[in-house]
This record gives structure tokens, C-alpha cells and sequence, in this order.
């Protein structure tokens, strides 16, 4: 837990501890006188970077209850700042907390205001506070440390005055219904112990009577005093409260008691009469109402901000360190899984290599040699030789003596206009042939001899092997688009002439 | 809201510094972390691979022995004829000559080009298997056109390799009169492609 070091400042003396954790240590008194001042600058020295929590004990306070329109955020934070600065405006120490919302219709909400109105008080240690750069957490009025008491000795009375003895004096803090109402501090008169304890009975005896004029308790309530005994010397105050009180009760709590119910070591007791409220204050997280100017406690906001950085930091390390262990965690399994799966492998392996001592000699793989010689035989069916075209032109060409073949280009590959230069997909392969010839026809007889060619053309795609043909030129072209030009000479004087014509011959896939 | 004061930035910076620095390593050590876990995934479904496929051979092994026992036989014999490993040139060159002495031509010009990928692997469907061709242009002439057919058939009987024939092209020659018979009357230019198929790897060895 972090350290604390807790003060208590009273007009002439500041009592200082130092809270580690779970206990307090380095008690010590300063008065406020200049050799003690310097003590206190020493001892300061020895808790760099120590955030300092100030309690103020004090008979120039003053605490007051209103209650405000119920309100939140930013507009309860401007109506108290307005109301604060209403009500102390010759002092920086103040400060409010919510104690209540009423039950009446408005559900209004009820503030306890609280200051220290001379701040003289605080100044030299203030003073020397600075010079040490110790981050302050805050100025708390020390009736509300006290309260701190009320649930550890679990106090349940409905009327509670609360009695100690401090450095400043007699402290009385009246509580009702486990709520902050009303504190004063007397101060103690240097005189005889009897004279004191006396003293002492009769505050508590008049504040009773305030607390009744004030309407804050009746008359025939019964308030129960307890009264912390830190140093064994109020044990006949209680009989003194008492005497001849018929609505008094008092409870001693004596130091032993202090100690094993609080927890605060009787070393520490035995220092300061201070001691029991400034172990209060170092177990507390932080009392709701800090009188401290913003200014003063930039220091420890400053402090606030970089432990809460240095926490996400923390967070962040560690979260990334859970989740890299984890991750780690997985290659391990993974490893462990994979090495595991490798032994597998390389007992099926070994189990293989056994059963291929039985096998035959072979020149490569079963699978290597069973593709190889499917393919072979895939390619050797596939490939032809140009006879059966040759036997289908012939066939047809026996049929038109007047026709001869004086070229032909035969191609055997993928159907289509490019051939065997096509795509690489898988597709049909075909034979092909682009045949040159020419008709011995008498001129001028295109008729005869065009319908010829068309006639041959016809015979060829009849035959059964031949899935497409066609005339691919004519000895004419007569397209609309084209020139046409010739001679009509007298017919018996000219020879009979010779026409060129192409023909594209295609058979069916398989042949 | 106040701003930043001096005081506020040096006191500041030195836990912001830390922050930056955890988060750097942090983001550094997890990429770091979750790649290693990656890589790790991989080693498993890669052992995963090999033990199916390791077990698939122990399964498959009768198979696998039958297959060896019907197919060892006729891949020795393709290898013998050549069409197996490597491209035997000169047998095919000295298969043309024979070719051509025993159908009686004038002589075969030959062209043979450099090695490629066979042109019909999908017709086929030798998927990986790697199969080759080089194509040969032969330009002869004939007596009449059944000398080619003869020639093809003279030139397969040689059982130096497996070809195929692409191309063919046929064109009728003038005939001199003055010259007595067996003067070639057409010529022609072929295109044949030699189809190859490559050995294993040594390093695929044996089954």
C-alpha cells in the first residue's frame, strides 16, 4: 500500500506520523518554535515524494449545514463554488460535502460546509511543506477523521459524543444517527490534572445543555459519551461526566482497548496524544471534504495523474504479458502436438518401407508408371495419318473427271479457326483440309460450272466421315461488292478454259 | 480546463515516456507471439498432411504393388522404344534414312527444332506428367501420294519414338515429258512432332 505522511496542525504544534500501509511510525511533535520548525524540514526530508495528508485541529473553524436545490455535475459544482465563496471569503481553506437528501417532496439536497477561518495556522508548515515539494492530498477538518471511529467500534447509539484529548485541547464531536453534526474544541488550561479532568466533565456537561438549546437533542434523550482514553489519564472522567446526569452516559475506551480494536500500536499512542486521529487518517482513502485550494494540491494531482499512467502501464504489460504467455503456452502445445503427430508419420513411413520390400523392382512410382503408360497409349490412339482423307477425296473426286486437284494442305488438330495452334483447354481434335483445283469448263459457261463445284461440295459433306465442307473460293467472285470483268467474244472461236476453286474439308472428330 | 503547465509536462513525461515504451513492446510481443502461434498451426496441419498421406500409402499399398506388377512391363518396353527419358535424335535421324530407302523416295530434307511442351498435354490429360515434343519439318518429293502414308508406315515400324503427324502439304509438280518414268510428280512438306516423356527424378527413386 502507498506510504502517507499524516499531520495534524493545532495553532501551536503539528503532530506528524508516518502511515506505511497498515501502520503508522515516525511519530513526532513539532512545536512552533523555530529549532522545531527545522526538525520538521529534516524530517521531511526522509519521505521524498510522500504525499501529505494535513488534518486541522483547530478552535477557529466552522462548520455549517445548508441545503441547495438537488443539482449534479457541473451545476452542483458552480452552486457550491458560489455558495463557498459566499460564505468564507476571507479564507482558502473550505470546503462542502453532500451528507443527505431530504425526504420532503423537493428531495433537496443537504451540504455540511466546513472551513478553517484562520489560516495563520497553517502557514508555517504550509511554508516549509513547499520548499520540500511533497505533493499535499489535501487539509481535512479532523471531526471528520473522527468519524472513522464509529463503525470500527461499532458504535450504534443514536446520540454520540465523541471525547478526546489532543494537542490543542478537548475535543467533543457529537453524532447523530451515525452523521456528522456538530464539533468544539476547548482548550486545555496548564493547570493541576484534577483541575483538567474537571475542566474537561464540564464541557461535556455544557455542551449537553447546547445540544439541547440548539434543539439538536431533547432533554430527556439519553446521549452516550465516549471518551478515548490514549494515555490512561482520563479514567475518572467518565463518573465526573455523570454525576448527578440522569440523560449521561459515559464510556472510557482505554489505550489497551485503542490497540486492539483500532489497530494503532501503543508506541505511537504513547508519542502523540494525536496519534489515534493520524492513524485514522492514514486508513482512510481520503476524507470527502478537502478544505485544500486547488493550488495547493496541484503537486499531488500531478502525483495522481502519473501513478494512474504508470498503473495503465502496468495494466497494459501485464495483459500483454497474460496474453503472450498464453499464445507461448499454445506454441508449446502446438509444438508438442506437432512432434507428436511427426512420430506418428515416421512409424506409418518405416510401416510403408516394410511393405515396399515386398514389392517388385521398379523403375519409378506405381502412380509415375501407371500415368506413363496410359498417356503413352492416350497419345498413340490419338494420332492419324492423312488416308482417310486421302480416301475420301479421291472417293469424290473418281465422280468429276473434269475437275483436278493441283495442291492440298491437310492439318490435324483442335477444331477451329486457328487449328492446333488454339487454346490449351482440352477439346476435340479433327482433321482438316484445304484442297486447290480446278474445272475444265467452256467459257462463258459459269452456270455449268459453278453448279459443279457446289454439286462436288455436296458429295463431299454426304460422305459419313466428313463432317463439314465448303467451297472457300470460287473461280468467280460475284459479290455484289466485287468487280467483275470478262470478255463476250463469239464463243466458237475460244477454247475451253480451266477454273480455280478452293475447297475446306473438315472431318469428324475420332476420324 | 486548465492547460498544461511546465511542472505538469515534466512530471508528466516520464510516465507517458514508460506508457509508450510498454505499449511499443507490448504490440511487438503479441505480433510477435501470435506469429510464432501461426507458424506453430502450420507445423501441425503440416504433420497432419504428411500422416494422411503417409497413411494413405500404407492403405493404398496393395494397390499400389498391383499397380507395379501391371505396369512395370510395358514402361520398360516404352523406355526401350524411346519414348520414355531422354530425346534420342540420332535414332530418329537414322529411322528417316531408313524410311526413305525402304519406300524408294528422292531423298527427305529435314528440320528439327528445339524442345518444347508437348501441344495436346490437356487432349491427353498427362496433368503433371512431363511430357515434351520436337517438332521435325520434312520436305520430300513423291511418286504419287501414297509414298507418304508409306513413308509414315516405314518410318513408325523403325520403333525409335512415338511421333504424330500435324501437317501435311501436297502440291502436284509439272511433269517433264522428256524424262522417262519415276520422275516425282508431287511435293510435299510435313510436320511432325516427336512426343517424349521424361524419366522420374532421381530423387523420386523407386516406390
Amino acid at each position: 500500500m502507498a506510504r502517507k505522511l499524516v499531520l495534524c496542525a493545532s495553532p501551536s504544534h503539528l503532530s506528524a506520523g508516518l502511515w506505511t500501509g497498515r501502520r503508522l511510525s515516525a511519530v513526532h511533535g513539532f512545536s512552533n518554535a523555530e529549532p522545531d520548525q527545522q526538525a520538521f524540514a529534516t524530517f521531511l526530508r526522509a519521505a521524498r515524494g510522500v504525499p501529505v495528508y494535513l488534518m486541522a485541529d483547530t478552535v477557529d473553524e466552522d462548520y455549517r449545514f445548508e441545503t441547495l436545490p438537488h443539482a449534479f455535475g457541473k451545476d452542483r459544482r458552480d452552486m457550491l463554488e458560489r455558495k463557498l465563496k459566499q460564505l468564507y471569503r476571507s479564507t482558502p481553506f473550505f470546503g462542502a460535502q453532500l451528507t443527505q437528501r431530504e425526504d420532503a417532496k423537493r428531495r433537496d439536497d443537504r451540504y455540511l460546509f466546513a472551513a478553517v477561518t484562520n489560516t495563520e495556522l497553517f502557514d508555517p508548515w504550509l511554508r516549509i511543506l513547499s520548499a520540500s515539494q511533497l505533493p499535499i492530498a489535501g487539509v481535512f477538518p479532523l471531526p471528520l477523521v473522527t468519524l472513522g471511529l464509529i463503525k470500527q467500534l461499532e458504535l450504534k447509539e443514536q446520540n454520540l459524543l465523541l471525547v478526546s484529548r489532543h494537542e490543542a485541547g478537548v475535543r467533543q464531536t457529537f453524532v447523530k444517527d451515525g452523521r456528522f453534526r456538530i464539533s468544539r474544541l476547548t482548550p486545555l488550561r496548564a493547570s493541576g490534572s484534577g483541575s483538567t479532568l474537571e475542566s474537561s466533565a464540564e464541557e461535556v456537561r455544557n455542551t449537553r445543555m447546547y445540544l439541547d438549546a440548539l434543539n439538536v437533542t431533547h432533554v430527556d434523550e439519553m446521549l452516550h459519551v465516549v471518551i478515548l482514553d490514549q494515555d490512561d489519564s482520563l479514567a475518572a472522567l467518565p463518573d465526573m461526566v455523570v454525576h448527578g446526569r440522569r440523560n449521561l452516559r459515559a464510556v472510557r475506551i482505554p489505550p489497551h482497548e485503542i490497540t486492539n480494536r483500532i489497530g494503532v500500536d501503543s508506541t505511537a499512542l504513547s508519542a502523540s496524544p494525536d496519534a489515534l486521529h493520524l492513524f485514522l487518517l492514514g486508513q482512510q482513502k481520503a476524507p470527502a471534504l478537502n478544505m485544500a485550494p486547488p493550488a495547493l494540491t496541484s503537486g499531488y494531482t500531478r502525483l495522481q495523474i502519473s501513478r494512474g499512467v504508470y498503473a495503465l502501464s502496468g495494466a497494459a504489460g501485464l495483459l500483454a504479458a497474460a496474453w503472450c504467455g498464453f499464445n507461448l503456452y499454445n506454441v508449446m502445445g502446438l509444438e508438442d502436438e506437432a512432434h507428436q503427430i511427426s512420430l506418428k508419420t515416421h512409424q506409418e513411413q518405416s510401416h510403408y518401407q516394410e511393405i515396399t520390400r515386398s514389392f517388385p523392382p521398379s523403375p519409378a512410382a506405381a502412380s509415375r508408371l501407371q500415368t506413363t503408360v496410359e498417356v503413352s497409349e492416350r497419345i498413340s490412339t490419338m494420332g492419324r495419318f492423312p488416308d482417310t482423307m486421302f480416301r475420301v477425296i479421291s472417293a469424290e473426286l473418281d465422280k468429276y473427271p473434269a475437275m483436278r486437284l493441283t495442291s492440298l494442305r491437310w492439318k490435324y488438330g483442335r477444331s477451329g479457326p486457328e487449328g492446333s495452334s488454339g487454346s490449351a483447354g482440352a477439346t476435340a481434335l479433327s482433321q482438316s483440309a484445304l484442297l486447290a483445283m480446278e474445272l475444265t469448263a467452256q467459257p462463258g459457261d459459269f452456270k455449268s460450272a459453278l453448279a459443279n463445284i457446289n454439286s462436288f461440295v455436296r458429295d463431299l459433306s454426304k460422305n459419313e466421315n466428313v463432317a463439314d465442307a465448303k467451297v472457300a473460293k470460287m473461280p468467280l467472285n460475284l459479290s455484289s461488292s466485287a468487280t467483275l470483268t470478262g470478255s463476250t467474244a463469239s464463243l466458237r472461236q475460244e477454247q475451253p478454259q480451266s477454273a480455280q476453286f478452293d475447297v475446306e474439308i473438315r472431318l469428324k472428330p475420332g476420324v | 480546463m486548465r492547460s498544461l503547465s511546465s511542472r505538469d509536462v515534466r512530471a508528466l513525461f516520464q510516465p507517458t515516456l514508460v506508457l509508450v515504451i510498454v505499449i511499443i513492446v507490448s504490440i511487438f510481443a503479441l505480433r510477435y507471439t501470435a506469429a510464432a502461434v501461426k507458424r506453430a498451426q502450420q507445423g501441425v496441419a503440416a504433420q497432419e498432411r504428411l500422416l494422411v498421406e503417409a497413411r494413405k500409402k500404407v492403405q493404398q499399398s496393395d494397390q499400389e504393388k498391383n499397380a507395379i506388377e501391371r505396369y512395370v512391363e510395358p514402361y520398360t518396353e516404352l523406355e526401350r522404344a524411346g519414348i520414355v527419358g531422354d530425346e534420342k535424335r540420332i535414332s530418329w535421324i537414322d529411322a528417316l534414312r531408313t524410311a526413305n530407302s525402304e519406300v524408294d523416295l528422292y531423298g527427305v530434307e529435314y528440320e528439327l527444332e528445339p524442345q518444347q511442351a508437348y501441344a495436346f498435354k490437356a487432349e491427353v490429360a498427362a496433368d503433371s506428367l512431363p511430357v515434351h515434343q520436337s517438332v521435325m519439318k520434312l520436305r520430300f518429293e513423291l511418286l504419287h501420294e501414297g509414298d507418304l502414308l508409306h513413308f509414315f508406315q516405314a518410318l513408325a515400324a523403325q520403333k525409335v519414338g512415338r511421333f504424330t503427324v500435324n501437317e501435311c502439304k501436297l502440291q502436284r509438280l509439272a511433269v517433264n515429258l522428256a524424262i522417262p518414268v519415276n520422275q516425282p510428280t508431287l511435293k510435299a512438306e510435313c510436320e511432325v512432332a516427336w512426343i517424349t516423356i521424361a524419366g522420374p527424378a532421381p530423387e523420386e527413386g523407386k516406390s
